[in-house]
């Protein structure tokens, strides 16, 4: 027997997904009208996340494939980006490297969003004696200068992708944690208390509901200035060799090889150093875009002279 | 104000022994035995057991950070095996080229990030504000060691301006050591060629920090001017005659460093992240170059020391300017 | 010293006038006219009021005057203020300052934030008289002490080292009279200057600056929602609204005769002791949005004695018959003007309507259109 209340339910639900998303691209035109730095952003992010997906796909040659005949060439119709000191074509190469970031960034940022908003709200619901524990591990953390300690963990577990990206999810999440609680601790005190009164049974439902929706919204600004940040530190500490290793396309790896390279070779490190320079430019340009969009709706905008 | 300043001084002591233990804990939890590490691939494991013992390495662990936090107490950092030197006097000699470095990278990084965020506050709307958006984001997005390389070709290689790396000429004699900062004893001891020499090279390694400072304080200026525009007191001071350049400077800008005095404990520690990367890339003889070669070398000693060091002085230095804000804001100093 | 303020003028001719004035926001996405064609004028030492609600203009005009409204948004789109025989808006920026703070000052509205925090009051009371004067700090302290001690601050000396958020509201308050009557200006603007008090400081503070105005010669332009405070405090009063003058008259005539009905709604919506018990008698509706302004009166959607031809015309600003039958100018201090195609006759103003029978307030027109904004 088809339980009609809880088919009609997950239909009410998918409604509501797709009204939201519907309410998010319909937000879309006015974000670009807003200024021509978001249009920037929103287009720079799109190529980038297209490239991820299927640039390689589409890629000219195979990023790891060794040419000894065409070793250290100056950019050209063949090679776009040049080749390195084995022939690799470097198009190709940074092309795979922003596979790279991509995914490297979003494993990051799952991992510490979802541990640290998780914390957070708990901490914030239950409060007490485990609030305030987890508010004094939350700020140690934080009062680490946040390079160093990935990069000390990173050193210290072993120089690789897989360890950079747990070390920047220890150094991201405390951010996720006191941002969530804070908003958890600010909002407990109006819904709760009034939700309270009103209906026993609905209480965590409304609050969790109203709860959800105010911390997404920060969240998810906070996420798209963080994207820009994480790659910026994976590429940082691969460039200081604590984090992907060659023959990786990474981005900073790449760099770091090229390095010596620079005076004849320019080309090696100029290119992934631009792609990396634009990705992080276009998802800093989102997330700022995003972050002033948000903010005057909450505060109201053009506090202008009245009467 | 007093029990605020209190409470702030413990709760900095209790994150400073934090610290002690996070970094303890991560030099001992190495994959592999440290004291082969120590040791080498080629010792026997004779050599590794007695350097072990003598290391106090087979001791349990608690024993071990007992011991640690003991001679920590006296100043011992330990021995570099990489220097043949006590890490406190590698980090004693290394110190001022970073503190020289980042000093003026967060000066010109602020001085830039007051004179662009206030211009943009005040043209809101126009291209200037927009203009210093772009530049503040550019400033946070370009890679610190990309930047660095770029502008090593451009002005080095291409152009042959500035110096590609170090403190000064290889084989010209620094001065007098009285600081350390090789500015500030060049001129104080009257050795001016030397002054010209190290402003050379200081250049380039300090625009490429300057940037990520810039980037991180040139929004937050922007906000709180206007902020501090829209505050009424500032139409009274323009309703009193005024003249603008001292409505500027007295109400808007006062009101306004507030709250971007607090950014500066955030921003020391962007520049503890790009110190590391800069110094490599200009071979600067800094603290973070220090560090790093001890982390390459798997010199545990010099990297805990180091690490603690840069640590410690983030900590301290937020402190500083926690109180500093509790005092510079009349409201909280006069309660 | 002398108890006459510096400007140059007889007593009797006036301080202040001001003719036709339009302002203008332009934000991009739409206009607002803000102040719409107002004119009044303000004689040497005497008081005028300006009373409206939100958005009625009247703090517009005290920026327009000061020229101290937000550029480039705002803009002073036509009119005359002529001051101590100049029209304001023809001067440069340079001469402006120059009058501020020492012929024409302004007490803000709010005390909790007229005043800087990060300073103390002394240095905020002395900066005016060191922007105007060339004093010496230890003279410019003295000065200010003197001017606290005038305004009832206890122990003016002890209090200059202060910072405002040590004061109470009431205090604060007095402080900013006392920088706005610093250098003894010709006209003082006091913008809603006891709207944020509590009641028992509000009449203090009201007495205050009714004597210190008075000593001084000084003419004030008090710019209030409150009529009830222009009782005590004004001799003309002029209403305004949606950025238009309504009605102006002496102060015992709108209390006595009120012509406008929006004046006539603001006298019934003053809660009087005699009334506890009895509802609150507010004016039905809310103030138009001033970037769309009708064609016709603006108050007609809220009038009870609406005519059909107050939703086409908007009335002109002219004398009242009845004063002028009784003697009064037909401008200047003393005149009653009304800009109305229906005035409350006298009795009606206790009713809150017209009391001929069958009247029906006309009804809005179909057609009822938006003037047609000019593209900024």
């Amino acid at each position: 027997m088809i339980d009609q209340g809880a088919v009609a339910g997950q239909g009410r639900l998918t409604s509501a997904a797709a009204g939201r998303l519907r309410g998010a691209l319909r937000a879309l035109g006015p974000f670009l009208l807003e200024s021509r730095l978001n249009v920037a952003g929103v287009a720079i992010v799109t190529l980038v996340l297209l490239l991820a997906v299927f640039g390689p796909i589409g890629a000219p040659q195979n990023p790891d494939r060794i040419n000894l005949l065409a070793v250290l060439q100056s950019p050209s119709i063949h090679h776009w980006f040049g080749t390195d000191n084995l022939g690799r074509d470097m198009f190709s190469r940074v092309l795979a490297g922003g596979r790279i970031s991509v995914e490297v960034a979003a494993i990051i940022l799952s991992l510490s969003v979802t541990f640290g908003t998780a914390v957070g709200i708990l901490s914030g619901l239950v409060g007490g004696l485990v609030d305030e524990v987890v508010m004094r591990v939350t700020d140690l953390f934080l009062a680490f200068p946040g390079f160093i300690l990935a990069a000390a963990i990173a050193a210290t577990l072993g120089p690789s992708l897989q360890h950079t990206v747990l070390a920047l999810a220890v150094v991201f999440w405390p951010w996720y944690t006191r941002l969530t609680r804070g908003q958890v601790l600010s909002l407990r005190e109006r819904e709760f208390v009034l939700a309270a009164r009103v209906a026993r049974a609905g209480t965590m439902w409304i609050a969790t509901r109203h709860l959800v929706r105010n911390v997404l919204s920060i969240v998810v600004v906070q996420v798209s200035l963080d994207v820009g940040y994480a790659i910026l530190a994976t590429s940082s500490l691969s460039f200081l060799g604590l984090g992907a290793q060659p023959p990786s396309p990474e981005w900073g790896a790449i760099i770091t090889e090229g390095r010596s390279y620079i005076q004849t070779a320019w080309w090696w490190s100029t290119f992934p150093g631009l792609a990396l320079a634009l990705t992080v430019l276009g998802f800093n340009l989102l997330g700022d875009g995003l972050r002033d969009w948000i903010d005057p709706r909450l505060r109201g905008s053009l506090g202008g002279v009245q009467e | 104000m007093g029990s605020l300043v209190a409470r702030r001084l413990a709760f900095m002591v209790f994150v400073l022994w934090g610290i002690t233990v996070v970094t303890f804990f991560l030099s001992r939890v190495v994959p592999g035995d440290p004291a082969r590490l120590l040791a080498g691939p080629q010792a026997s494991p004779r050599e590794v057991a007695h350097l072990g013992h003598l290391y106090g390495l087979d001791a349990p662990l608690a024993v071990q950070y007992g011991r640690y936090l003991r001679d920590l107490a006296h100043g011992d950092l330990g021995f570099s095996f990489v220097t043949r030197r006590d890490v406190r006097t590698d980090i004693a000699t290394f110190l001022p080229a970073t503190v020289e470095l980042a000093g003026y990278a967060l000066l010109l990084g602020f001085v830039l990030a007051l004179v662009v965020g206030t211009a943009a506050a005040y043209r809101r709307g126009t291209s200037t504000d927009a203009g210093g958006r772009l530049t503040a984001i550019a400033g946070l997005s370009l890679p610190a060691f990309w930047l660095a390389l770029l502008l090593q070709l451009l002005f080095h290689t291409e152009l042959g301006w500035f110096p590609l790396g170090g403190r000064l000429d290889p084989g010209t004699a620094p001065p007098p050591h009285i600081t350390g900062l090789l500015t500030v004893d060049s001129l104080l001891t009257g050795h001016l060629g030397d002054f010209v020499g190290a402003s050379e090279h200081l250049v380039l390694p300090v625009v490429t920090l300057a940037a990520g400072v810039y980037g991180l304080m040139v929004r937050i200026v922007r906000t709180s001017v206007l902020d501090a525009l829209g505050e009424e007191y500032v139409r009274a001071a323009e309703a009193k005659g005024l003249s603008r350049w001292r409505v500027l400077r007295r109400h808007v800008l006062r009101n306004a460093m507030l709250p971007a005095v607090t950014v500066l404990g955030l921003e020391f520690g962007l520049l503890a992240g790009g110190v590391f990367v800069v110094e490599s890339v200009f071979q600067w003889p800094g603290l973070g170059n220090y560090a790093f070669q001890a982390i390459q070398a798997s010199d545990y000693n010099a990297t805990l020391g180091a690490t603690l060091v840069i640590a410690g002085m983030y900590v301290v230095i937020n402190l500083i300017v926690d109180i500093a804000y509790l005092y510079l804001d009349p409201r909280i100093r006069y309660a | 010293m002398s108890a006459h303020s510096h400007a140059q003028v007889a007593t009797g001719d006036a301080v202040l006038s001001v003719r036709d004035l339009a302002v203008r926001f332009d934000s991009g996405r739409n206009v607002i006219h803000a102040v719409n064609g107002v004119s009044f004028d303000l004689e040497a030492g005497g008081a005028l009021g300006l009373v409206g609600e939100s958005g009625s203009g009247k703090s517009v005009t005290s920026l327009a005057i000061l020229r101290l409204l937000p550029r480039p948004t705002a803009r002073i789109a036509a009119g005359e203020i002529w001051f101590g025989g100049r029209d304001l808006i023809r001067l440069s920026d340079r001469e402006m300052r120059r009058l501020r703070g020492k012929e024409i000052s302004l007490v803000p509205q709010d005390p909790m934030s007229g005043l800087n925090p990060v300073l103390t009051i002394g240095e905020q009371v002395a900066e005016t008289i060191q922007a105007h004067e060339d004093v010496r700090r230890g003279e410019a302290r003295r000065r200010a002490a003197e001017l606290l001690g005038a305004v009832g601050i206890p122990r003016p000396g002890d209090q200059l080292g202060r910072y405002p958020h040590q004061f109470s509201g009431g205090m604060r308050q007095r402080v900013m009279i006392a920088i706005a009557l610093a250098l003894r200006p010709a006209l003082l603007i006091a913008d809603e200057p006891t709207t944020a008090l509590d009641v028992t400081v509000q009449a203090q503070v009201l007495e205050l600056l009714h004597q210190l105005t008075v000593e001084r010669g000084t003419a004030i332009l008090l710019i209030s929602h409150d009529l009830g405070i222009m009782a005590r405090m004004t001799r003309q009063i002029t209403v305004m609204y949606a950025g238009h003058v309504v009605e102006s008259a002496p102060t015992v005539e709108i209390f006595a005769r009120p012509s406008h009905p929006y004046t006539a709604g603001l006298l019934r919506s003053i809660p009087r002791i005699a009334d506890v018990g009895q509802p609150l008698t507010p004016i039905a509706g809310s103030p138009p949005e001033l970037d769309r302004l009708p064609r016709g009166c603006p108050f007609a959607p809220r009038c009870a004695w609406a005519l059909e031809v107050c939703w086409r015309e908007m009335p002109p600003l002219a004398p009242v018959e009845a004063a002028l039958a009784a003697g009064a100018p037909q401008s200047g201090p003393g005149a009653h003007l009304l800009a109305c195609h229906n005035p409350v006759a006298p009795g009606e103003v206790e009713a809150g309507k017209p009391l001929r029978p069958g009247f029906r307030p006309a009804p809005q027109p179909p057609e009822y259109g938006l003037v047609t904004e000019e593209t900024a």
